[in-house]
């Protein structure tokens, strides 16, 4: 926890009443759709001050799982439970410790970003007394500082989005849950936004479902993939890589006779598979899967030993990218290792 | 109680933000001013032209409540505000209770400058005021307030029901105008008794009529103070079960 940080944000890390307590349980949660399985029987537990990605194809659920963990769409089956409030037979409980900032994030583009702030903030009972305060503190964390009097419906994209993310900060949640965050802006503001996601991560347990997956490794320190109406993986970006795609790839440009080369790496220690690409000035790159974690001092001695030239030998890390096409399209890959 | 004041607010803002609301005010103020002049030049005695100008009040919500409440549910759910509204830590009732508040209001906001055309008539010929019977307006305007706030419980559910406006806005207008003409033309309507007396029951123009003529009827305060309840409560439900 960062210094500076006000007091009533550490509040529910430290609450003794709430020690202990998943921030949000799921089990056995399934929702129908006039006959189509959404979400089918999906459980999962997250604690407090968990970050979490939640990623899955489009239609595979995410939404419908989100809008059912804030009580605006009922399961067919199942139960969950935030903070220890049942969703069902206590909504308003349990949606007292939940921010959401829903997909498209719905605004009354007719009001003023002050006067939507304060209404927001009466709805959701912040104390009279505080609701100034609060409103002044959620502008300044989501740059909105100057922009009270404007018209949300002339609002920019990226503008309403942090109308959005403020509203579902003004009475302090202790989980915020954002449907696509990002969906829709310009990289610069993406970045904005993901730098306004960081600095809450600090403060909140956070859900947060995007397609736009560099985004999730960084912040997240754990992913949920849900395919299907079912939870496929769940763990963090590392070990995913790890369990899912075996190590790394390994690249490098040699001059030479590009049979040859093959050949001469096929015969190193732990080498599976080598791969060539032809390149356009002679040179010729060659990928290199292995079992063995790190074999790029053995290439390197193989080269020189043989009196070839080595311009580039870099290792490949493989991305979330990877892994979420891995797990989403039923990839060999996966049956292979798991 | 906080939340109801807070979203009763914003709905009853939200109209006048609306050109809609604009053009309704004005609609009413037209109909209702000239059918006035003309009840006025018409009829000899000032009890008569009140009992019209209730009828003329009556004709024109069959127009403006329907536009007035259409946008209540129909519009949050097509902009998704419903999800940021819904999600908040407000139960439906309240909701439902805060959007019906907030029309009714504005609708008997939107009535109360046809109480200055008494005002003017008053002041016009001095020696009227006399014979206008202060019970009868009042009875006449408490009956109005009574009417509307069963039809405006009924646009809502409409609206609850659907996230199309137009839609909304039809069925409301539809029911309303059987409701309303069901008792005007009774004599035509059937040869039934019993229809006949149904349909008396239930007709808006007589229950007004009697009320502008100062009777203080229990049944038709029973039966609009129902209607509303029961409206209020369906869509409580419809809008619970879209969840």
């Amino acid at each position: 926890m960062p210094s500076g940080v006000p007091n009533q944000y550490i509040r529910y890390l430290n609450n003794p009443e709430f020690q202990g307590v998943l921030m949000i349980k799921v089990q056995n949660l399934t929702k129908n759709f006039s006959g189509n399985v959404a979400v089918d029987d999906i459980s999962f537990e997250v604690g407090r001050g968990e970050i979490i990605g939640f990623l899955g194809p489009n239609g595979a659920g995410k939404t419908t799982t989100m809008r059912m963990l804030t009580g605006f769409l009922h399961p067919t089956r199942g139960s969950i439970e935030i903070a220890g409030c049942n969703v069902m037979t206590n909504p308003l409980a349990a949606r007292r410790h939940i921010g959401y900032m829903p997909e498209s994030c719905p605004l009354y583009t007719e009001m003023r970003v002050d006067e939507y702030l304060k209404f927001r903030a009466q709805i959701k009972e912040v104390p009279r007394r505080e609701v100034k305060t609060r409103l002044g503190a959620v502008k300044d964390q989501c740059g909105l500082s100057d922009m009270g009097r404007r018209i949300i419906g002339q609002l920019s994209k990226g503008y309403r989005q942090r109308v959005g993310l403020a509203d579902s900060l003004l009475h302090e949640p202790d989980l915020l849950i954002l449907d696509e965050p990002t969906a829709g802006l310009d990289p610069n503001q993406i970045r904005e936004v993901r730098d306004l996601i960081g600095r809450l991560a600090e403060r909140h347990t956070l859900l947060l479902s995007t397609h736009i997956l560099p985004e999730v490794e960084m912040a997240c320190k754990r992913v949920l993939i849900i395919d299907r109406g079912k939870i496929v993986a769940s763990d963090s970006p590392a070990s995913l890589q790890k369990r899912l795609l075996g190590d790394a790839l390994i690249c490098a440009d040699i001059l030479g006779d590009a049979a040859a080369i093959k050949a001469a790496l096929k015969t190193i220690d732990g080498v599976d598979v080598v791969m060539t690409d032809p390149l356009e000035d002679g040179w010729s790159r060659f990928r290199v899967d292995s079992a063995v974690p790190d074999i790029r001092t053995r290439i390197f001695d193989c080269v020189v030993s043989k009196g070839w030239k080595l311009r580039e030998l870099h290792m490949e890390s493989r991305s979330l990218e990877d892994i979420f096409v891995a797990i989403t399209r039923g990839d060999t890959l996966l049956e292979v290792k798991s | 109680m906080r939340s109801f004041f807070a979203l009763w607010r914003r709905e009853f803002a939200a109209l006048f933000l609306s050109p809609i609301a604009y053009v309704m005010l004005m609609f009413f103020l037209l109909v209702t001013g000239c059918g006035f002049y003309w009840l006025v030049k018409e009829n000899q005695e000032l009890t008569h032209s009140i009992q019209g100008l209730m009828v003329v009040i009556w004709s024109c919500m069959l127009i403006v409540l329907p536009v007035l409440t259409m946008r209540t549910f129909a519009e949050e759910r097509k902009s998704g505000t419903f999800e940021t509204l819904m999600t908040a830590p407000v139960n439906d009732t309240t909701v439902v209770l805060s959007k019906f508040a907030g029309v009714l209001s504005f609708f008997l906001l939107m009535c109360a400058p046809t109480a200055l055309y008494l005002v003017i008539i008053g002041w016009i010929a001095p020696e009227t005021i006399g014979i206008l019977d202060a019970g009868s307006v009042l009875g006449g305007y408490l009956s109005v307030a009574l009417i509307a706030s069963a039809f405006i419980a009924l646009g809502i559910l409409a609206s609850a029901l659907t996230s199309n406006q137009i839609i909304a806005a039809i069925s409301t207008f539809a029911i309303m105008s059987i409701l309303f003409f069901g008792g005007l033309f009774e004599p035509h309507l059937s040869k039934t008794p019993l229809v006949r007396e149904v349909g008396g029951y239930l007709s808006s123009a007589l229950h007004l009529m009697e009320a502008a003529r100062g009777v203080f009827d229990t049944r038709s305060l029973v039966l609009y103070l129902s209607t509303t309840v029961f409206f209020l409560f369906a869509t409580t439900k419809a809008v619970a079960a879209r969840r």
